[in-house]
């Protein structure tokens, strides 16, 4: 129990005394092993510039959840070549996670180890891990090394959330929502208030078709995000499909997924109707869909050319006109043909049967 | 000018109350297709065709109008409505089919007052592309609306005109091909099947009531019609199961037909080279249950070139639908047994590029025009088919042969519209009505009125006498010479006169009074002449010529054979003039006694006969106290006498002037009579 005390108080002045930064409020982040602990009484609190710097693994910006397990196996065949040449072996490893401007936490690991974890780290703070090592020579001299360069990392414990998930100029006019397609825009909005989003993840169902895109969002994560895709259906056009969209942040959580139903037609011709025929029994209404927001307005004329109806859209960016079979007096039109103009332009025009 | 200013100012107003009249909305009925209107011509006269469709239209428009083609007609339309759409009709008309059938029911339903019609109406649409509610595009498709139509009309003279009536039955169907039925199920999209009624009515208002007030001349042209479309109504099955019934359609019209010439002031010698040129107007109103008013207005000239054989007919419409106003052209040549017509119109649309349509048409068998029926008539061997031929020979107004028409009716079953009819065609009967007349408003003293009818009586007779030959007989140039005083056109009057070769003491009368009008001395041997040809049923005559003779021989200053003549007057038995006298001079009462008395005292103290010419003078104050010159003796006895004690000639001289002033005022036949 004294030796253990000596310890304590001898690390407490090599951290002073060999530029351990460690602030007052340090604290160890797991038990140290006995044997570490029995070579430490006998240090040499003096770091020796000749030894190789370690160096840790990269360390991702985001670290998914409370743990964080740092390692240096990769980066590290340098420094023990160099070791080798000097007949040194590595004893033991310090590492430290520095906590900014909350705390600092660290530890010793045994020499043949890789890793080392901390557990219930903060949350959402820049985290910098930084590691040394305790090398001995065949005397059994030991030797302190320089700390290596801090890797960075925040811890990201949340799921991020998805705000919005819509697909530009989709049409809810009539029965079923659709869009002009294959080619789509698709609005995300999405936030990760202690992580960062690193991909947007759109999946497309239809029939045959089931697929996943991600967006990496060139590479670079983002808080918040609001930003529109151009995404491509596969499924054909006229059928029904679902498009489900989900965000990923860095330390790989996946939001809630939102999801739509439409389908989507092919841009040609300028101006379709449907359903047609158009069975006002059965449907109440037919969509008379154009290829642009600017037409505001449709003419129904009979075969003869007299008008028989005019629709408005309901908002300027609707890009289509629904009509109820209705004339201007709010009675229904007879079975029969009838053609829909859209702005006058004798060119924009479509064929529409009701059938009653 | 100023009539022709209201003109313009009526079918101005009329255009805009066409298109002051918006059609509010309420298009989309069912059996659109059979109301839109087929035939360029129809089409041309922007629709107002209901009371004209004297084509194979008829079947379409107004099956009653049938009986108005005068031949067989085989017509056939084609339309590019808007976007591929299609509409067609083929019609055709069997007028008067089976004219000379014996059979009772053969000759009811296909004799002589009947039309049979057969007519198709189609509208096709192709390319509708069929889309499921996902707008999964299943292909193409089409809609076709078809009519198959069967007419029958018939016809019926009347008192009152020639009314026509007519009914339309029609088979519809519309239907939908090339459903994918597999993918998307459409109910209703089966051919649906219906059939209505249509019926037509025609008048031409010959001698209706109220209509009677307008001269035949300008009543022929007119003829009004109307129609209920739908009167049993078609309709198309609801997917829901009831029935989608098309609207009954109430259309009625008229149409004018203004012959050019009869409108043009004779004055202007161009009437003449106009011909049969004609304009033709037709006003159509529309109603449909549930639904606003349609106003239809249209117009068609119709220029003969004669040099071609060939009809050019521009037309012109305007309305208050969706095409506003259209312009046609129709160009028909016919022949003697075929015709042929091809007729175009363009009518405009306020979005589209409009309806441009041609129709062209075939016309076979003989014309049934006014020739063909007044062949019928005389061969017809009952006084009621003479009737009904005549009448159509009047309604096909301005024909050759309307004068054996007229006289036709006016000496059968017309009796009442005599006068009318003989109006239409002028000639002898009616100038011979007119001079009645004018006699007759002479007895009651319309002088005005008289005139004028004797004005247009010499009109009706004018024509005759000026012709190389002349065709009057000689009471006729009598006749016409009494109607040429009667409107004071004395020179004319004796320039017929002169002319009769054997004058009669009629004649030589009103030659007589002619001449006294123009002051000409030569009345006083005209006169002579009359009372020459004395004869004992002409009494009056011989009265009216001896006063006439007096009259001119003392204008003349040849006394003594003025006071002979009078004294022969005097001597006369007749000196009450009958019920029937010739008014001209006319007399305030029937006594010309005290006139030849009052004259003689005058002559007789221009002869320097003083003492008689007072002492005659007193005796007509004495005689005929009440009677004008009994009474005007009375005035200037006093003066008279004193003038004679005192042997005051002078004084009596210029009394006996003025008193003859004062007589040839009254006696003047050319300040006299029309007082």
């Amino acid at each position: 129990m004294k030796n253990r005390a000596i310890f304590i108080g001898l690390l407490f002045v090599a951290v002073h005394v060999f530029g351990f930064s460690h602030q007052n409020d340090a604290k160890l982040a797991w038990q140290t092993p006995a044997h570490i602990e029995a070579v430490l009484i006998e240090l040499m609190l003096e770091v020796d510039p000749e030894l190789p710097v370690p160096v840790l693994d990269h360390e991702k910006p985001f670290t998914r959840g409370l743990n964080n397990t740092v390692t240096w196996m990769d980066s590290m065949d340098a420094v023990y070549e160099q070791l080798l040449d000097m007949q040194m072996t590595i004893q033991f490893w310090a590492v430290e996670a520095r906590i900014a401007g909350i705390d600092t936490v660290w530890g010793f690991v045994d020499g043949p180890e890789r890793s080392a974890a901390f557990l219930n780290l903060p949350e959402g703070i820049g985290i910098e891990y930084r590691l040394r090592y305790y090398a001995i020579e065949a005397s059994g001299t030991m030797h302190i090394s320089d700390w290596s360069r801090a890797e960075i990392s925040v811890q990201d414990a949340s799921r991020p959330e998805i705000l919005t998930f819509d697909i530009l100029q989709l049409q809810n006019i009539g029965d079923n929502p659709w869009v002009l397609g294959p080619q789509i825009e698709v609005h995300v909005q999405a936030m990760d208030t202690d992580g960062q989003i690193m991909q947007i993840a759109i999946q497309e169902i239809g029939d045959e078709v089931d697929r996943v895109l991600f967006d990496d969002l060139d590479a670079h994560p983002r808080t918040v995000i609001d930003t529109t895709l151009q995404y491509t259906l596969l499924t054909d056009p006229n059928m029904p499909l679902t498009i489900k969209g989900w965000v990923v942040d860095v330390a790989e959580f996946y939001s809630d997924t939102l999801e739509m139903q439409f389908f989507y037609m092919a841009s040609d011709p300028k101006v379709v109707c449907f359903p047609n025929p158009f069975v006002p029994y059965q449907d109440h209404c037919t969509v008379i869909k154009i290829e642009n927001e600017e037409a505001q307005e449709a003419k129904i004329y009979d075969p003869f050319g007299n008008l028989i109806r005019i629709l408005h859209k309901n908002s300027l960016s609707d890009m289509a006109f629904k009509w109820d079979g209705t004339n201007e007096q709010g009675h229904q039109v007879a079975s029969g043909g009838y053609f829909c103009i859209i702005n006058d332009d004798r060119d924009l025009y479509c064929k529409i049967a009701v059938i009653r | 000018m100023k009539k022709r200013m209201i003109y313009s100012v009526v079918i101005a107003l009329l255009i805009a109350g066409t298109r002051s009249l918006c059609s509010s909305g309420d298009a989309g009925q069912p059996g659109a297709f059979l109301r839109y209107g087929v035939g360029a011509r129809a089409m041309g006269m922007g629709r107002a065709f209901v009371a004209i469709a004297d084509d194979a239209s008829a079947v379409y428009w107004n099956p009653s109008c049938m009986l108005e083609a005068e031949r067989a007609e085989l017509s056939s339309m084609y339309s590019n409505l808007y976007y591929d759409s299609r509409y067609a009709y083929i019609g055709l008309i069997l007028p008067r089919l089976l004219e000379s059938a014996e059979n009772p029911w053969l000759r009811w339903f296909f004799g002589p007052d009947v039309s049979w019609g057969v007519g198709w109406t189609g509208l096709s649409m192709v390319g509708f592309e069929q889309r499921t509610r996902y707008n999964e595009y299943l292909g193409q498709f089409d809609m076709g609306e078809n009519a198959w139509m069967l007419s029958w009309a018939k016809e019926r003279v009347g008192q009152f005109g020639i009314l026509r009536a007519g009914i339309t039955y029609k088979i519809i169907n519309q239907q939908f091909t090339g459903l994918n039925n597999h993918v998307m199920t459409v109910d209703g999209a089966g051919p649906d099947w219906s059939n209505g009624l249509d019926i037509g009515l025609t008048f031409r208002p010959i001698h209706a009531p109220v209509f009677r007030v307008v001269s035949l001349k300008y009543l022929l042209p007119l003829q009004l019609g109307m129609s209920i479309q739908n009167l049993v109504q078609p309709g198309w099955d609801k997917v829901e199961g009831a029935s989608h019934h098309f609207p009954r359609v109430y259309r009625y019209g008229f149409s004018y037909r203004f012959i050019l010439q009869d409108w043009i002031p004779e004055a202007w010698n161009f009437r003449y080279k106009l011909g049969n040129m004609a304009v033709l107007f037709a006003f159509d109103r529309e109603h449909y249950s549930g639904a606003d008013a349609g106003t239809y207005f249209g117009m068609e000239g119709q220029i003969p070139i004669t040099a071609l054989n060939v009809w050019l007919l521009p037309r012109f419409g305007v309305n208050n639908q969706t095409e506003g106003r259209s312009l046609g052209f129709g160009f028909s040549m016919p022949f003697s047994s075929a015709a042929f017509k091809l007729d175009y119109v363009h009518t405009s649309h306020p979005v589209l590029e409009g309806d441009t349509r041609f129709c062209l048409s075939v016309q076979f068998r003989h014309p049934q025009n006014a020739g063909h029926f007044q062949k019928r008539a005389h061969d017809a061997s009952l006084s009621k088919e003479m009737l009904r031929y005549d009448h159509l020979v009047l309604s096909k107004y301005p024909n050759e042969y309307l004068e054996n028409a007229v006289n036709d009716i006016a000496a059968t079953a017309d009796r009442p519209y005599e006068k009318r009819l003989y109006a239409l065609v002028g000639g002898m009967r009616h100038a011979e009505l007119l001079l009645e007349d004018a006699n007759l408003l002479l007895r009651k003293r319309d002088i005005v009125g008289a005139r004028r009818k004797a004005l247009e009586s010499s009109r009706a007779y004018a024509p005759n006498f000026l012709q190389t030959e002349n065709y009057l007989t000689g009471d006729q140039m009598i006749d016409y010479g009494e109607a040429l005083i009667i409107s004071g056109k004395m020179r004319d009057a004796v320039t017929v006169l002169e002319e009769i070769e054997e004058p009669t003491i009629r004649a030589n009368y009103l030659l007589g009074t002619g001449y006294q009008g123009l002051s000409d001395s030569r009345a006083i041997e005209a006169f002579n002449s009359a009372v020459n040809q004395v004869k004992p049923d002409q009494n009056d005559l011989v009265a009216l010529s001896y006063l006439g003779w007096a009259e001119s021989l003392v204008k003349d200053k040849q006394y003594q054979p003025a006071m002979m003549a009078l004294s022969s007057l005097l001597n006369y038995n007749a000196i009450e003039l009958g019920e029937d006298y010739p008014r001209f001079p006319i007399f305030e009462d029937h006594y010309i006694q005290d006139d030849a008395m009052f004259l003689m005292g005058i002559t007789q103290i221009m002869a320097k006969n003083y003492q008689d010419g007072v002492s005659t003078l007193y005796k007509t104050l004495r005689y005929y106290p009440v009677l004008t010159y009994g009474e005007t003796s009375n005035q200037l006895i006093d003066e008279l006498t004193i003038a004679l004690e005192r042997k005051d000639f002078d004084r009596l001289d210029t009394l006996a002037n003025d008193m003859l002033l004062s007589y040839y005022s009254r006696h003047d036949p050319s300040n006299r009579f029309f007082e």
